[in-house]
């Protein structure tokens, strides 16, 4: 008797991540639809990526200026991938526009599981985050210190693409603070940015702060995203590095697990209030 | 619960409110809707009408009673009540307007589960039902109101739904895209669709309900179908009688069983009697004497609703 029920249950958990996936990709096709309304590949690439390649070169010549070469390595390897960190963030306010375009009582209606669905739904963010932020970083660096063997650039590319996906997790979790509170929406978005970037170490090193600041810290996959793109440049060995992406890629995980009972929970709670479903 | 399309057992929905008292949106409602009916609901402004069409659409929680659709308790069987119902609010809001037409039923039909090719079947077939296969590929942001109430039911019927709940469905519409849009919905009737609509328009519920109820503030006041709602009014016979001259008017308000001769509107008399055989006797007056503008009648939804609701004037439910 056990084997059938054994499969039963393989099969609906197939059901389950078969769903998942199509709500994630459905949510990402609305995604490509919205970036499209905000860029052509033209202005993308004549004024997106340009504005943020002088973004970076200015703080990391200001680096340079005012510290050593390796502060100045540490700042451009920082600024560069805080371009897409901090594109990733933009999914906490794409979320709110759900509540403006009234999909919130139809997406609860439906069987979709919410969380999932806004996973996908603002992913072009964090997507042209991972290519601004791999081509700011690989473009710039090299002038500011940084050496980079063939062997490096595509454990570099996987670093962005680890630390940009990560924290849109931690997007994720605030889009949901911000559907429930949709009025401190923007205030939100800013001090989730604001802790990242200051928080994270891209700029100020973290052992900068005091130790409840610096546990804060730890929770935020850009830490450690920055950590393993820094000692991946000193050449402190795979170890470690691996030790430091394995650390981002944890704290990853947790938000996006953190994401998906919140999106349960608020809508759980939308149910039983109504004020966020009517 | 038994067999019934939709089943509502002393549905109560409660409101928590900052600094006010509770809000009871929904009040011991106790409704039942059979397979294949159109029914129409029917209320003002705040009576509950949402709120009831959000509680059976799962979206909402009712604070205690029980509502079922085709058999599944909308609590406790939320997940499988989800994939029989379609829901369609009015108004602009709901769909993604970057998006076009199709990919918004694509999108809705592939969350539902639909794969791929029997997607693209059903997607195709509602765009032309509705009407909307040659602009499917636009925005749906350039789509007009009444083009996108339409995208609205086919989103509504993309997963075949047993029970579509229609909330104010064309609300907003010019008369000629409401025309439309209730031509499709006695379509769906017809296909055997079991069809909850709430709706101020009283014209609208006539032509197109099998039964409506009255909702007001929360509480449901009346069941009954559109032909025989009327004895709430009155259970007069009735003729209505154009350029009555004033003396004859005196003639028919003599006659026996003639309970009321009154003036409607410009040059039209209502004439109740209390009972058929009185009709008789005025029509053969009337004609007698010439007179032919005369129409038999019974009380309109819209007196109906103005005599149960009428009386509160423009202050809201609750």
């Amino acid at each position: 008797m056990r084997a059938p029920r054994t499969g039963k249950a393989a099969k609906a958990a197939w059901g389950r991540l078969g769903a998942a996936a199509v709500a994630v990709r459905q949510g990402a096709v609305v995604t490509v639809e919205d970036f499209r309304a905000y860029y052509t590949w033209r202005s993308w690439l004549g004024g997106w990526l340009v504005r943020l390649l002088c973004q970076v070169l200015f703080f990391s010549q200001l680096a340079a200026l005012v510290g050593d070469s390796g502060y100045a390595v540490h700042v451009v390897l920082g600024a560069s991938l805080l371009v897409g960190v901090l594109q990733a963030m933009q999914g906490i306010s794409t979320t709110v526009r759900d509540i403006l375009l009234g999909t919130l009582p139809l997406l609860a209606a439906s069987p979709v599981r919410p969380g999932w669905f806004f996973l996908g739904r603002s992913l072009c963010w964090p997507v042209s985050g991972v290519v601004s932020s791999s081509i700011v970083l690989l473009a710039l660096s090299p002038f500011f210190g940084a050496s980079w063997t063939a062997v490096q650039v595509p454990l570099v590319l996987l670093l962005v693409l680890l630390t940009t996906l990560a924290t849109y997790c931690t997007a994720l979790v605030l889009g949901a603070v911000a559907l429930l509170v949709p009025m401190a929406n923007n205030l939100l978005s800013a001090l989730g940015t604001m802790a990242v970037t200051v928080l994270s170490g891209a700029i100020t090193p973290v052992h900068f702060w005091p130790g409840p600041v610096q546990a804060v810290a730890e929770t935020i996959p850009v830490t450690h995203g920055l950590s393993a793109l820094l000692l991946l440049e000193s050449d402190a060995g795979l170890g470690p590095t691996a030790h430091a992406a394995g650390r981002a890629a944890l704290a990853g995980l947790c938000w996006l697990v953190l994401s998906l009972v919140a999106y349960r929970l608020l809508f759980n709670r939308a149910r039983r209030g109504g004020s966020l479903l009517t | 619960m038994t067999g019934s399309a939709i089943e509502v057992r002393e549905l109560t929905r409660l409101y928590r409110r900052k600094g006010k008292p509770e809000l009871r949106a929904l009040d011991s409602v106790a409704l039942t809707v059979p397979r294949g009916e159109v029914h129409g609901l029917l209320g003002p402004n705040g009576a509950g009408k949402t709120t009831l069409c959000r509680v059976l659409s799962t979206v909402l929680l009712p604070s205690s009673g029980e509502a079922a659709v085709l058999g599944r308790d909308v609590v406790r069987q939320a997940e499988e009540v989800k994939r029989l119902i379609g829901i369609v609010f009015g108004g602009d809001r709901g769909l993604y307007p970057r998006l076009t037409g199709r990919q918004n039923l694509d999108m809705w039909a592939s969350l539902y589960g639909l794969r791929r090719r029997a997607r693209r079947v059903r997607v195709a077939e509602l765009l032309e039902r509705m009407g909307l296969s040659e602009r499917a590929e636009e925005r749906v942001q350039t789509y007009s109101r009444g083009m996108k109430q339409r995208l609205h039911l086919a989103r509504g019927l993309v997963c075949d739904p047993g029970v579509l709940l229609l909330d104010e469905p064309t609300v907003g519409m010019d008369p000629v895209a409401a025309h439309d849009f209730r031509e499709l919905v006695r379509e769906l009737r017809t296909g055997g669709h079991t069809v909850l609509l709430t709706t101020h328009d009283m014209a609208e519920a006539a032509a197109l309900s099998d039964r409506v109820s009255f909702l007001d503030n929360g509480r449901l006041t009346l069941t009954a179908s559109p032909e025989a709602v009327g004895d709430v009014v009155s259970s007069h016979e009735r003729l209505e009688v154009r350029a009555l001259p004033a003396a004859l008017r005196a003639r028919v308000a003599a006659l026996p069983a003639v309970a009321a001769v009154t003036a409607v509107d410009g040059d039209t008399t209502r004439i109740e009697t209390e009972t058929p055989e009185a009709v008789r006797a005025v029509l053969l007056l009337l004609v007698e004497e010439g007179i032919t503008d005369i129409a038999r009648t019974r009380p309109s939804l819209e007196e109906v609703y103005l005599h149960l609701v009428g009386g509160r004037g423009m202050a809201v439910g609750g």
